[in-house]
């Protein structure tokens, strides 16, 4: 399997009251952080806060392959932002995951 | 040259179970995936301090190194537990400054059987005393209860990218004293008489004491 290009997919489970702290600080803190470090945001979704359930948040991030990813692991790892950022997520999420996809031939599973 | 290294870890006292057997699963077993990652093995700490879990390795050379710090079993599962960017992770943060140790070697000098154990020091030593502490290392060596002992500069944390060169910032650890056993009971047996003539020499320590749990394709 070719391990480039890479989507990073993270999914952030959160209380429906806390999407929009969530999204808030995705918008102006995570993604301006990533960005100074290479890391390009893809999308941003999110399931409905109307459903009384927990509400998945779900950015994708995009870079190269995984020499790329390590040097900028190396980058936000020594940025203190970084560290800071992600202990305010880990106060509003109730579960999630991250998850490194692929690109897959077309087909291929036919 | 070779590179050993150590990665130490306290445990999130809410870490789900499963998660963390996921996590001695994936590093105890490293090799399986990234077959440049040499004497895996894992151990849980003995000895009364905040750190919980270790994982020791080693690795053939520095394109070894940045082969395993490149590969994909690491981003994916590694620092699934790891990282503070992931929801899954276990570890939590002890501002102790020992969670990365290691140093170059020629040979694997560190090699202990299956069965034994190991206390790993690590030392923020005062500047200069580096001659002074391997002569008091030297001595409790050959006092005889150490199956090994190396006492080196600790090298790792500041060499990110193939353990050699570096690319900062300084580690708050200085050297690392890692000490082979025959069995765990031998090394929490050991009273380590060399601490009192060491004390002056030392800024700072602490200290993991572990069995070695071997992972796949220690040998």
């Amino acid at each position: 399997m070719d391990h480039a290009p890479i989507r990073i997919v993270d999914t952030i489970e959160v209380p429906p009251d806390r999407q929009p702290e969530l999204l808030a600080l995705i918008e102006e803190t995570i993604v301006p952080v990533l960005r100074d470090a290479g890391v390009e945001l893809v999308s941003c979704l999110s399931t409905s806060t109307a459903l009384g359930e927990p509400v998945l948040v779900q950015a994708t991030w995009g870079v190269p392959d995984h020499a790329a990813w390590n040097r900028i692991r190396k980058t936000l790892f020594l940025d203190p932002r970084w560290h800071a950022m992600w202990e305010r997520v880990a106060g509003l999420r109730t579960g999630g995951t991250r998850r490194f996809f692929y690109p897959v031939e077309q087909g291929a599973g036919t | 040259m070779m590179l050993r290294r150590f990665e130490i870890y306290s445990i999130a006292d809410r870490a789900p179970r499963a998660d963390v057997d996921h996590l001695v699963r994936a590093t105890r077993d490293c090799a399986r995936f990234i077959p440049e990652v040499l004497h895996c093995a894992v151990g849980w700490n003995r000895a009364d301090n905040p750190l919980h879990f270790v994982w020791e390795q080693a690795f053939a050379s520095p394109a070894d190194y940045q082969r395993y710090m490149e590969h994909p079993f690491h981003a994916n599962l590694l620092d699934r537990f790891l990282m503070a960017d992931s929801a899954e992770r276990v570890t939590r943060n002890n501002g102790i400054g020992a969670g990365l140790l290691g140093y170059a070697c020629d040979t694997a000098e560190y090699y202990q059987p299956r069965g034994g154990a190991r206390r790993v020091v690590a030392l923020r030593l005062a500047d200069g005393v580096d001659a002074a502490f391997a002569t008091i290392a030297g001595q409790a060596w050959r006092a005889g209860a150490m199956t090994l002992s190396v006492f080196r500069e600790n090298t790792f944390g500041p060499r990110w990218f193939d353990g050699e060169t570096w690319v900062g910032p300084a580690p708050v650890c200085t050297h690392v004293w890692e000490q082979g056993f025959a069995s765990v009971d031998a090394a929490l047996a050991d009273e380590a008489p060399w601490r009192a003539a060491a004390a002056p020499l030392v800024e700072d320590s602490i200290e993991v004491v572990y069995a070695i749990e071997a992972g796949y394709g220690y040998a």
